[in-house]
């Protein structure tokens, strides 16, 4: 596996920049997407930002099966089973010739290392936009806070040119490193994805404590929360959840409101790319009136939009 | 009773007409001069034309394009065919009335115009030209009287005591306007609808409507002032006014029509008017492209965005009927609320409206010899060119010039390539545009062979000498042809009711009014630069292959050299905001503005220059292969639409916001898709103003927004190297359409409100 060295100067493993992102914080805003999570919540719509280190993607749809990536790989890590090709992922150092011999683009590097010069000059190219709108960066992930000196280091430059941060995580992290992001943190999204430990730990793989702990310190640095849940129908949007999660959250004056994000499924066809199993395939969407029922119960605590 | 509006949306009628070609042309005529007798066709016309007033209907005046009676001499005919090509049914169109004008003095006080000009006028072509002028006005106005019966009549024989006052109410206002400036609001709109309506009956196509808020506020307000009209009334009269935009009254004769008429008798000279209306997708109808624009500065330049135009945006958000087109202007002081409305309007899906900067438009209309004051009065046309409204006569697409192929002839010493041009091809060139000349012909100068560029520089030089080349070619062209279009195509009735032509004495045609520029457009801009950036990176730059090569391959359409085409793939895009190909985006602008300014045409006025395309397929068909990746004879970019980048809207307008409009007079379509998802929260709407504010604080001329339908997608669906910037939002997740299953694409089709096509499971790869 390539361990990319990020010492000499602030870099990191982005998997996405997205401009004109609407849905992640006010105003217009550019969404900085971290590899690495220490998360595995069975939902992921990002599978691709699972992992730290840089990935070779796989399009089944375009792919012909002409195996000349195999050929091209020094690391002898691509083979082909059956009808799909597979990628070693111990064995891969990202070194991108498989990339460069697929004639149909059906090869795709998943993650960059960038300099914090790069991510800067990338997002700052949309001031005017974030200028007219109020709007301005959000880093995520991924988890963002697996690559807490370089949020740090990209928000305190933002910061010297008066431009809106916004940190959307998970809230699981060391304190110390969260608490340097904050610095120069206007807002954070906070997901609270299960409020009881045994569920918790089931549907992301880790535990609730260390994320409740961090969210009880940020609330003591006055710092504005939103708390995203991402509703998965039947595993956390049932009413008791959503009560002691909206319950929970309102105990604390800087959570701003609670947003309820209702699950999609368009994170399914990238775990393809990894040759990966989707443990929710098949999972339906929040029913509307479940949704407005939802809605209802956390409006008796705090605003919901 | 009133009828709902749902039903009068669903409107079908058939109106059977006279449709035998009438002659003016008889012993007595003929020593007429032409514009004489062109007049009496008008005339003639508007007393052919079949007349009726549906249920319900306060506004009158149906608007088929009926054939105009001959009213040209053999000899003329003849002669005009021979000097110019020109026959007497050719029309600028393109163009608006002066509403204004019409509102303020009547047609009877521009007949006395006329008159009062007419006493001490000595020039006898002028003298004929304005009693031309004057026979079109008063036919206009006998039309009217034909409505003003027929509203009598139907008074006589209807039942219902309320739609008996309304007609009669009709009556009163059909005798009275557009003879006389109107009282009312609804006295206004008919006057507004007969002027509007006849230009469109005597074959001018593309007619506009451009600032109703303008023209039609003193009526609003003083109505509302006065009590003579509530809010709810005036809507309710606009509603009726949309309506009678919307329905597209075409000509299908009979037996293709597909259905039976319901009532009249069928004779073999009758056709069928069928009225259809535009609403919605399913209607599937012919647009007819009637624009209305709103909001901006009045000529003082002050904000002149006012409570009709916001009772304007909602009528057409709530009815989004695909006519009228609305556009709003936007400027320093355009009140926040009214872009904010106008983007929940976009939300709807209806494409509209479309936004225009006027802090950039209107110095590139004073650039072109525009004043101030009647620049700040400007409107759209029937596609996306800008003139000021009702004093000018714009010809606005008289030159289109295709940068691709200009590139093609830069590369090949201005010879088009032998290959790459199908039959197929050939003859779409020769039915549209037969000017071009074909297949390893010269068509250009020689500006060298790919050897001979030592330098990019040279290369480039040569590029924009063959684009002027090309300007100056058709430039030519237009200028001869604006010789003779009035001498046997004239129109007394557009002429009349357009500032100047009164004063003046001379047709529309024959720069009669008070402007008189001509309209250009440069094609295929996005494919061109995508291309010189190719070629300067690898040709130039990482000299990876000879530009000899390069032109070979591409002569060879791209056969068995998917490696060059690979190489393209990693070449700067258009959209990407990359400055390199941006720069050279700007300089093929600056140097086609440049070649534009330097001409000026035979009415009196100037060249426009443009950034926009339209009929992509044809421009495509006319070239062979380019080094953005483009297969011989493929379709170029819509306007400056990306054509690879998928970088999103910010992107494309920092990169789209560059270029410098300053000198773009023809207008400049930038086009943005959006996703429903994108648009349909208020806070969502609220970014997206954002946006727009953002992008003409840049220096962005105009913004075309489409939230993709259903049918956009099912498209993107089969053809996915068309749409790679369809991008799908969530909180936190971002993935392109095209990018995704078929079945996820199916359930964003759903998710728009559309049902998907059943795929054929063997075909789907």
């Amino acid at each position: 596996m390539a361990h990319i060295s990020c010492m000499t100067e602030p870099k990191a493993v982005i998997f996405n920049i997205q401009k004109y992102s609407i849905g992640d914080g006010p105003g217009i805003r550019t969404t900085v997407f971290f590899k690495g999570c220490p998360l595995r919540c069975l939902w992921c719509h990002n599978p691709e930002g699972l992992y730290k280190e840089i990935e070779v993607g796989w399009h089944m749809k375009d792919c012909v099966k002409c195996l000349a990536c195999i050929q091209a790989c020094p690391q002898k890590a691509i083979s082909l089973k059956e009808d799909r090709i597979l990628t070693d992922r111990a064995a891969c150092n990202a070194c991108g010739k498989c990339v460069e011999s697929c004639a149909f683009g059906a090869r795709e590097m998943i993650g960059e290392c960038m300099t914090l010069g790069q991510v800067l000059d990338e997002v700052m190219t949309d001031r005017l936009f974030y200028q007219f709108s109020g709007g301005g960066v959000t880093c995520s992930g991924g988890e963002a806070l697996m690559q807490a000196d370089f949020v740090t280091a990209l928000f305190k430059a933002l910061k010297e040119r008066d431009i809106h941060t916004t940190l959307d995580t998970s809230g699981f992290g060391g304190w110390p490193e969260f608490c340097r992001v904050l610095q120069y943190t206007d807002l954070v999204l906070f997901d609270l994805k299960h409020m009881d430990r045994e569920a918790h730990l089931r549907l992301t793989g880790q535990e609730v404590e260390p994320i409740h702990k961090n969210f009880e310190r940020l609330a003591r640095m006055d710092i504005p929360v939103f708390v995203r849940v991402p509703l998965i129908p039947g595993y956390n949007d049932d009413e008791e959840n959503i009560e002691a999660t909206a319950a929970y959250a309102a105990g604390f004056p800087n959570v701003k409101k609670v947003e309820l994000l209702p699950y999609h499924s368009f994170g399914e066809p990238k775990y393809a790319m990894f040759n990966e199993r989707y443990e929710l395939s098949g999972l339906g969407t929040v029913e509307e009136a479940q949704m407005i029922k939802l809605k209802k119960i956390v409006g008796r605590y705090t605003s919901t939009e | 009773m009133r009828i709902p509006l749902s039903n009068r949306l669903k409107n079908r009628q058939f109106v059977l007409y006279d449709d035998r070609k009438l002659d003016v042309v008889d012993q007595e005529t003929t020593r007429f001069p032409l514009p004489v007798r062109r007049a009496l066709a008008e005339k003639l016309l508007l007393r052919q034309v079949p007349i009726r007033i549906l249920d319900g209907e306060r506004i009158a005046g149906l608007r088929p394009v009926m054939s105009m009676p001959n009213y040209a001499l053999e000899g003329e005919k003849e002669w005009a065919w021979n000097v110019a090509r020109l026959t007497p049914d050719i029309c600028y169109g393109h163009n608006s009335p002066n509403y204004w004008m019409v509102l303020e003095k009547g047609l009877s006080g521009l007949v006395a115009e006329i008159d009062g000009y007419q006493k001490t006028e000595t020039d006898t072509e002028k003298r004929i030209y304005r009693e031309a002028m004057k026979i079109a006005a008063q036919a206009v106005i006998e039309y009217a009287a034909r409505y003003a019966e027929e509203a009598e009549r139907l008074a006589g024989e209807e039942q219902d005591e309320k739609r008996r006052q309304e007609l009669k109410e009709l009556a009163g206002i059909c005798r009275y306007v557009p003879a006389n400036p109107p009282r009312s609001f609804h006295e206004a709109l008919q006057s507004v609808w007969f002027t509007f309506s006849v230009l469109r009956i005597t074959g001018h196509t593309l007619i506009q409507l451009g600032r109703f808020d303008q023209y039609m506020r003193p009526f609003f307000e003083k109505d509302i002032r006065e009590g003579v009209a509530t809010e709810a009334d005036i809507r309710l009269l606009l509603e009726d006014f949309w309506i009678k935009c919307c329905m597209t009254d075409y000509l299908i004769p009979n037996q293709n029509a597909g259905v039976s008429p319901t009532n009249a008798d069928m004779t073999e000279n009758s056709m069928t008017v069928y009225r259809g209306t535009g609403t919605g997708e399913e209607s599937g109808l012919q647009e007819t492209g009637t624009n209305m624009i709103l909001g901006g500065v009045n000529s003082e330049g002050v904000d002149a965005t006012n409570r009709l135009s916001y009772l304007c945006l909602e009528i057409a958000g709530d009815l989004r009927t695909r006519d009228p087109i609305v556009s709003v202007r936007l400027h320093r002081n355009t009140p926040a609320s009214f872009i904010i409305k106008a983007c929940e309007v976009v939300s709807k899906g209806s494409d509209m409206p479309a936004f225009y900067n006027d802090e950039v438009v209107i110095p590139a209309l004073e650039h072109v010899g525009v004043s101030a004051e009647d620049a700040r009065n400007y409107c759209n046309d029937g596609c996306i060119e800008v003139y000021p409204q009702g004093k000018s006569q714009d010809r606005n697409i008289a030159i289109w010039v295709d940068s691709h192929k200009c590139l093609e002839l830069a590369l090949n010493n201005g010879m088009s390539y032998r290959r790459g041009i199908t039959t197929q091809h050939i003859q779409v060139l020769r039915d549209i545009y037969a000017t071009y000349l074909m297949d390893g012909e010269a068509q250009g100068p020689a500006t060298g062979t790919p050897e001979s560029f030592e330098t990019f520089e040279q290369f480039f030089a040569a590029l924009k000498a063959q684009i002027a080349f090309e300007a100056q070619r058709q430039i030519r062209l237009s200028i001869e042809t604006d010789k003779y279009i009035d001498k046997i195509a004239p129109s007394p009735l557009a002429s009349v009711m357009l500032e100047g032509c009164i004063a003046s004495g001379k047709d529309h045609c024959a720069g009669g009014a008070k402007y008189n520029n001509t309209g250009t457009t440069l094609r295929g801009l996005p494919n061109t630069a995508e291309a010189v950036a190719a070629i300067k990176k690898l040709c130039f730059d990482e000299r990876l292959i000879s530009l000899a090569e390069m032109v070979d391959i591409l002569k060879n359409n791209f056969k068995g050299r998917d490696d060059v085409r690979k190489l393209i793939a990693g070449c700067p895009k258009w959209g990407d905001n990359n400055d390199s190909i941006d720069g050279i985006m700007n300089d093929i602008a600056q140097a086609w503005f440049d070649e534009i300014d330097r001409h000026r045409n035979n009415r009196g006025g100037r060249f426009k220059a443009g950034l926009w395309s339209t009929a992509n397929d044809h421009a495509g068909a006319i070239a062979g292969a380019s080094a953005d990746g483009r297969f011989a004879g493929e379709p170029t970019s819509t306007n400056l639409t990306p054509i690879h980048s998928n970088k999103g809207p910010t992107s494309y307008l920092n990169a789209a916001g560059k270029i410098d409009y300053s000198r773009c007079a023809n207008s400049v379509s930038v086009d943005l898709h959006l996703m429903p998802d994108a648009v349909d929260t208020p806070e969502k709407q609220e970014k997206l103003a954002a946006l727009i504010k953002a992008y003409f604080a840049m220096g962005g001329f105009s913004l075309a927004l489409n939230v993709v339908n259903p049918q956009t997608l099912k498209q993107a669906q089969k053809r996915p190297d068309e749409h790679k910037d369809l991008l799908i939002r969530v909180h936190g997740y971002s993935a392109f359409f095209v990018t995704l299953s078929q079945e996820y694409q199916d359930l964003l089709i759903r998710r728009a409100g559309g049902e998907p096509d059943v795929h054929n499971t063997d075909n789907d790869a």
